[in-house]
């Protein structure tokens, strides 16, 4: 986004100052539940979160960039996150990290706050109850780009998914087109002589594997039909 | 499918339930009711009796409980039931093996109850809680206060006439369309 200084358009200023941006983000954890566990294990040497610049966690709001909103937040807490958050410096990006964040989770009663962003301005929400730590690093990934385009302004006035919708799109159409054919080719069990395109049968070593359950799907049942009338 | 177990089996007969003979001896008139499944047993008394069945409890040495395991409260108003509330007190002995359950009733608009701190120093925020969620009083607690909600908090949570959903922002909320109707089976 080009911004004015005193008259003349800063570019390339503003990419070059974007991207030191983006790969030195100062967190600031605000761990309250169960997603710390997520958050830990992406920070950690396994996933690594400070390959994308954001490694040291910053334990003062004055001192960081993001706010990682962890873990679920009550009303109680409600005012101590509004606090920790104004006493933020500007630029600073907000990260909804989990469920509970973003919407409440699976708590809706007195006492959760359905969602942070009925309080401050998120620039980020990673769904997941808890995320799965790549999936924290592709919304690491996400809002360093939001970043990189759009500069201190991402604060909630862009969102990435509006920015960004034909990539997007793109990417979920090859997930849809590749999902059908790999995952029952990876399903194949070799001891059986099922087929591996998408219009497979049961055989008979297989049609009777979890009685217990007392539940057929229709394949399962369409394919029993077939099996007693052979 | 194993077969269902019925009650009688597992329900020890009353000559077995040592702690409820115990109780209706020492305390006669205060034990309302009883039952025992696989020896671990169950005894409703009166409101009246508390502090000395449970000061017996504590110090005599057939009984011994030095543990006093927790406190909590139903609220009984969906099951039509009077009296409303039932405080459950659980206890366990280390030196006999043993478990018990304590229950008390209480009425609607006389919910107060003696307060046990002074017997096992732990109850002191299971009191607290029980007061926050229910709205129960102890007499003779050093500091009944909210302990889980906060103190601008109106009402008992966990009160069945308490609509679950019901939020009590502390600090003002950005206005978001509201779609959902507060209450259990909105």
């Amino acid at each position: 986004m080009e911004t004015d200084y005193g008259g003349f358009k800063t570019t390339k200023f503003d990419s070059v100052v974007n991207w030191s941006r983006k790969f030195s983000l100062f967190q600031y954890p605000f761990v309250t539940a169960c997603c710390g566990m997520e958050y830990m294990a992406a920070a950690c040497s396994h996933y690594d979160i400070s390959r994308f610049g954001a490694e040291i966690p910053r334990f003062s709001p004055r001192q960081a960039d993001v706010l990682w909103v962890v873990g679920t937040i009550t009303h109680k807490m409600s005012p101590i996150l509004k606090t920790i958050y104004e006493q933020m410096a500007d630029p600073k990006w907000v990260i909804a990290f989990g469920a509970c964040a973003s919407s409440g989770g699976f708590y809706q009663n007195y006492s959760v706050l359905q969602g942070i962003d009925r309080l401050i301005p998120v620039d980020l929400y990673i769904a997941g109850c808890p995320p799965r730590p790549e999936a924290v690093l592709d919304g690491l990934v996400e809002l360093q780009n939001s970043i990189q385009n759009d500069g201190p302004t991402a604060n909630g006035i862009t969102p990435t998914a509006i920015r960004h919708k034909d990539q997007k799109a793109d990417q979920l159409n090859r997930y849809f087109e590749i999902s059908k054919k790999e995952v029952f080719e990876n399903l194949q069990n070799p001891k059986s002589n099922r087929i591996s395109t998408p219009g497979f049968t049961y055989s008979e070593d297989f049609v009777n594997v979890s009685p217990h359950i007392g539940y057929d799907s229709p394949r399962m049942q369409k394919d029993k039909a077939a099996l007693k009338e052979k | 499918m194993s077969e269902e177990i019925s009650t009688q089996e597992t329900e020890t007969p009353p000559e077995a339930c040592e702690l409820t003979t115990m109780l209706e001896q020492e305390f006669p008139g205060a034990v309302t009711g009883f039952h025992s499944h696989r020896g671990d047993e169950t005894v409703i008394i009166e409101r009246s009796a508390l502090e000395s069945v449970c000061r017996f409890l504590r110090d005599d040495s057939r009984c011994s409980f030095e543990i006093m395991m927790d406190l909590t409260a139903v609220d009984r108003l969906e099951m039509n039931e009077t009296p409303r509330f039932e405080m459950v007190y659980h206890f366990k002995s280390l030196t006999h093996a043993r478990r018990l359950r304590l229950k008390v009733r209480l009425a609607e608009d006389d919910c107060k109850i003696a307060s046990i701190h002074h017997l096992w120093k732990a109850v002191d925020w299971y009191e607290r809680e029980c007061f926050d969620m229910f709205g129960i009083v102890f007499e003779g607690h050093p500091d009944l206060r909210r302990i889980l909600m906060y103190d601008e908090f109106e009402g008992h949570p966990l009160r069945k006439d308490y609509p679950i959903d019901k939020q009590q922002p502390l600090v003002e909320l950005k206005e978001v369309e509201e779609r959902h109707v507060y209450g259990r089976h909105a």
